[in-house]
Formats: structure tokens, sequence, C-alpha cells
């Protein structure tokens, strides 16, 4: 995958994401008229027009919902947002060659770490490890969609697995780097797992998010392991 | 369920609530109370109305924050 191929598709998914999200505040009628604006820009994003001002004016325009909102709206997937929006727009907005690929690199990896620390982090937790702390998440989160999903913190066995599932997967994640096969298939599981978490526990705009940043890693990919 | 997935303004509202709870319980702000009292109001219709936040955890719940009394006006 070419640099320009994978910053256009990173555009594309960026600009889908930021639509899926301003429809839910402009037609759930919630700061409609903040994120109007959003909306416009991202059909610009997606239609290429002008693609380095747009970024630049959806960069800004970021500065006022972050202020709105005083902090991410949507905590990790807003993060998430924001990290490709101004990686998008510094690889766009630096001189063409190292600096540009730089900018795009720092998505991938950070996108890489953010399983791997979260798996780390998870791994270091003796509640996460004895399967505790999933069962917390079902029985007194505010997470879960539907309460009768709260009777799996019942099922101690079945959590035990699906942590340490998630442990393995998320510490072993930067590995598939290596192989282009592997990155595949990995890239595949962890849309499921965000799926996954979106089924249960409603976070439907980090499936969104943590795509549009997909592109990156298999970007990284190849340029490393041509 | 497949719906959620593209359709969710709720429930992304409620987990904004939930947010701004947390961040009253580390740092109560002006701002994090006015976003939960704002939803509350729109479902009271008349009187006054007063929340508090009750975080439950395995050995019990303890109640973190106790807002003033908003009249409706």
């Amino acid at each position: 995958m070419t640099l320009e191929v994978a910053l256009r598709a990173t555009e594309l998914l960026l600009a889908l994401a930021f639509l899926q999200q301003s429809a839910e505040h402009i037609f759930g009628h919630r700061d409609r008229l903040l994120f109007a604006p959003r909306a416009g820009l991202s059909l610009l994003l997606l239609a290429g027009i002008h693609s380095p001002w747009v970024l630049l004016a959806l960069t800004a325009h970021s500065m006022l919902i972050l202020r709105r909102y005083q902090g991410p709206y949507n905590g990790g997937s807003d993060r998430m947002g924001l990290l490709i929006l101004f990686c998008l727009c510094l690889a766009y907005w630096l001189p063409d060659g190292l600096p540009t690929e730089a900018a795009f690199g720092y998505l991938a990896v950070q996108v890489l770490l953010s399983y791997l620390i979260s798996g780390q982090v998870k791994l270091a937790n003796p509640d996460w490890r004895n399967g505790r702390a999933l069962q917390d998440v079902f029985r007194f989160s505010a997470y879960p969609v539907a309460e009768s999903l709260r009777a799996l913190a019942n099922r101690p066995r079945v959590l035990w697995c699906a942590s340490w599932v998630v442990m393995i997967f998320e510490v072993l994640f930067p590995i598939s780097l290596l192989n282009l096969k592997l990155l595949v298939m990995a890239l595949i599981a962890a849309t499921a797992f965000h799926v996954a978490n979106a089924m249960l526990f409603g976070l439907n705009r980090f499936v969104w998010a943590w795509i549009a940043a997909y592109p990156s890693i298999i970007w990284l990919q190849f340029r490393l392991f041509p | 369920m497949i719906r959620r997935l593209f359709w969710n303004p709720d429930w992304n509202d409620t987990l904004f609530v939930v947010s701004c709870a947390e961040r009253i319980q580390e740092n109560p702000t002006e701002h994090n109370i006015a976003e939960i009292k704002r939803r509350i109001s729109e479902d009271v219709s008349q009187g006054a109305f007063q929340f508090r936040l009750v975080f439950v955890h395995r050995d019990g719940e303890d109640i973190v924050f106790v807002s003033d009394v908003f009249p409706l006006t």
C-alpha cells in the first residue's frame, strides 16, 4: 500500500466516522449546530475537495468541540479521532518525504501501542488475571447495554477465558506487524473485538474510529517489511 | 444490535453523563454539574430537583456527590 493510497483511505474512513458521530448529534437533537459544520467538512473530505484545508478546518473545529465538552465527549473514540485528524493534517502540511512519513507512521505506532499498553495494564492487574474485573464491569458498571447482560457476571469461567483472550490478543498485537497476512488477520480480530464492545457496551463510535486508523498500520507494514 | 453500530445517540449521551459523573468525583466543576442538571431538568416538569451520584462497587456503594437544589423556572 502506497502512502498516497493509505492517506486517502484514512481520509475516507475518518470522514465516515465523523459523519456517523455528527449524525448522532444532528438527528439526535444534541448540539446539532455545533456538529453541522463537522458534517459539512466531512462531506468535503469524503469528496476529496481541498483535503489539506478541510483537515485544517476540521482540526480548528475540533478545538471548539473539545471546549464545549471540556474534553472528549465520547472518551477514547474522540481521542482516536483527534489523533488521526492531527496526524493526517501534519502528513499533508509537512514537506513530502520523511516528515510526512513520520507523521503518518506516528499514527500507526500509536494504534499499535493502544492495544499493547491496554493489554499490558490489564495483565499487571490481578483482577483482570482472575477474571474479576470483567465480572465487575458486567455487575456494577454503567456499560452493559441491557440488564439481561448483567447475568454474564455469574459466568466466571466464561469471563476468565474472555479476559485472557483479550489480554493475550492485545499484548501480542504489535507482533502482527511482521507479516502482512498475520496483520490482516489481527485487524479482522481487532475489528470483531470492537464490534463486540459495541454490541455489549454500546461503544459504537470506537469501531469506526479505530478502523479509520488501520490503513496507517497496513502502510507501515509495507514500509518496514516491503 | 446491528443498528446500534451506526446509530446510538441516546446511549452515547448516557456515556457522556457517566464521564461527567466521574469528573465530578475527581474534581467537581460547574460545567460537569450543569451537564447533568440540564439533562435531568429536561425530564422534570415542575418544582425543584436535586441529584446525587452513587458509585456502586463490590463492597457496597458510596455517595460521592450531592448537588444543590435546583428550582425549575
